[in-house]
């Protein structure tokens, strides 16, 4: 019987439009939250959530729920890529 | 415009692209005026409707671009019909009251000296092409009358 494994270790990658620095590269358990590599990329490229703004990673053309592992997400393939952007407020 | 601004949008261009082709979208440059692009963009719940946006750039990146929804590329920018209904997009006045367009500039003069202020660093020009692709996706609510 042919079984399929879900990698342990997925590799990470996020593009933020509004930084200078190359994407954000790193690997991860598949366990791993999304709101902990929505935090390391955000200290990556050096930005902070605001009182009037926030930041979410994005996948599929969609915010992604933090609270969902990175296994979660990726399913059986062990790479994904994100992107960050920048919730703006009404004027 | 000038030509560093000319250089600039070329040099962030290809990201642009890239970004809007993975959406279903696509970009094209005004043939008769420089710095002026046209967006066609899909809202995720509804891949049938279609809308398209001009983007005009006078100074690049340093100031925010007008944006406005049109019937079609190079269509008709005055028929509310054309826009999305979306928070902070008005159709009556035909601009985007948010801080990533000179339109919502002009209005909140506060915002340049804020945490909104317009970012000069990094692709501007696709920060504001997901922005949109963004708001269609996430707070579209059907299209205006």
């Amino acid at each position: 019987m042919l079984e399929t494994h879900a990698p342990p270790i997925i590799a990470v990658t996020v593009t933020f439009a509004l930084s200078k620095k190359e994407p954000y590269h790193a690997d991860f358990g598949r366990d791993t939250l999304v709101g902990t590599v929505r935090t390391k990329s955000m200290t990556y490229f050096d930005v902070t959530d605001d009182a009037q703004y926030r930041y979410y990673l994005t996948h599929d053309g969609q915010n992604v729920d933090e609270n969902l592992s990175l296994g979660q997400v990726t399913g059986e393939s062990h790479t994904i890529k994100f992107g960050l952007r920048k919730e703006l407020i009404q004027g | 415009m000038d030509l560093e601004s000319r250089l600039n949008l070329e040099a962030d261009e290809a990201a642009v692209v890239g970004f809007l082709k993975e959406h279903g979208g696509c970009l094209e440059r005004d043939e008769k005026q420089t710095g002026t692009y046209w967006l066609t963009l899909h809202p995720r719940s509804d891949s049938k409707e279609t809308y398209f946006v001009r983007l005009v750039w006078h100074s690049y990146p340093h100031e925010p671009p007008s944006v406005k929804f049109a019937t079609a590329i190079s269509g008709h920018l005055d028929l509310t019909r054309a826009w999305p209904i979306i928070d902070g997009y008005r159709p009556s006045s035909l601009d985007i009251c948010k801080p990533f367009t000179a339109e919502g500039f002009s209005l909140h003069h506060e915002w340049r000296q804020s945490a909104n202020a317009w970012p000069t660093t990094g692709n501007p020009f696709l920060w504001v092409v997901e922005t949109l692709q963004y708001d269609l996706n996430l707070h579209y609510r059907g299209r205006s009358s």
